[in-house]
């Protein structure tokens, strides 16, 4: 590994306060390597739902911008989700769905890892399907 | 054939979206007894978090959805492909009900149909579509599929009529064969 800090930014596609996933997010700093930096990723919970008549009438939310920001400046992302109905929670597919319309589209080349509780199994389908619409 | 009631639900939430053009066009292709209706709009759901489902309950307009999903003979979905995916506005809504006791889609009768503006016609999305109904104890139709690609050219830009015969006969076709497979699936009694 190079000298250089990495700084990985850590994605929770799940709201609630108690989140298992939001856990398991809060756990990885321990576990990181020597010279790799993990910060939270800001909320989703703002962003309107997808519309493109938003985005041409106001442009992209600043929460969304905020978002797509704190992506761009990562060297790389973990998304830590849990699954729902088979696959990618609504609101963080929505979050994806907006940063995914903007010029210097944030996930473009950006080495991404897919975490998950590890008790909970069948969350792998969600992280396949997360992983199919990068 | 027993009248059915049907509700649509289109995935985008613009206003000038193919999807709800073809929701729109659908009453004029249906087969006799059947009645095809918009279903209340998700555009006022938050997203979903269990913290608010269980502080508060289900925000109203869940709860309207899902009674509407509940009443109908059958659901089809018209939606565009976000990502290789369900628009994530739609998964929210989905999301949502899936919590509900009394959970809306358990043997309900759901077809898919897709509007993209690319060749593959949002091939995609139905499959993920398919694999939450899947989970969540639908129906879903096998075929015909209905997948309007390169969708530009089929649509009259002033009206938002589909113009394109050819289309338009898929779709008269999958209504009759969904009307079938509800009776056979979930006979009225």
């Amino acid at each position: 590994m190079s000298d250089r800090q990495l700084d990985v930014l850590v994605i929770c596609g799940s709201l609630r306060k108690g989140s298992y996933n939001a856990a398991l997010a809060r756990t990885l700093p321990a576990l990181a390597p020597g010279g790799m930096k993990l910060r939270t990723a800001p909320s989703f919970e703002r962003f309107p739902l997808y519309n493109f008549d938003i985005q041409d009438a106001t442009g992209f939310p600043p929460e969304v911008n905020a978002w797509a920001d704190a992506i761009r400046r990562a060297d790389g992302l973990v998304i830590v989700s849990p699954e729902y109905n088979w696959s990618i929670p609504g609101g963080l597919k929505n979050a994806i769905d907006w940063v995914s319309r903007m010029k210097e589209q944030p996930f473009k080349d950006k080495p991404v890892a897919l975490d998950r509780p590890p008790a909970v199994f069948s969350a792998a389908r969600g992280c396949s399907i997360t992983c199919a619409s990068r | 054939m027993a009248n059915l009631n049907i509700v649509s639900i289109c995935g985008s939430l613009r206003k000038g979206s193919f999807n709800a053009m073809v929701q729109r066009m659908l009453p004029s292709v249906a087969p006799d007894g059947m009645t095809i209706k918009p279903a209340p709009s998700f555009v006022d759901f938050p997203h979903y978090n269990a913290d608010i489902q269980n502080s508060t309950g289900f925000p109203a307009p869940v709860n309207t959805l899902a009674d509407a999903i509940r009443a109908a003979d059958g659901v089809i979905f018209c939606t565009p492909e976000y990502n290789f995916s369900i628009p994530g506005a739609l998964k929210n809504a989905i999301d949502w009900v899936s919590r509900l006791q009394n959970q809306p889609f358990v043997g309900k009768p759901v077809a898919l149909q897709s509007v993209s503006p690319g060749p593959v016609g949002g091939a995609r999305v139905q499959y993920d579509l398919r694999k939450s109904m899947m989970f969540l104890d639908a129906f879903t139709l096998n075929k015909p599929e209905i997948f309007i690609g390169n969708c530009a050219s089929k649509f009259d830009e002033k009206t938002g009529e589909l113009k394109d015969e050819a289309t338009r006969g898929f779709i008269k076709q999958q209504l009759a064969a969904f009307a079938a497979f509800i009776a056979r699936v979930a006979p009225k009694s």
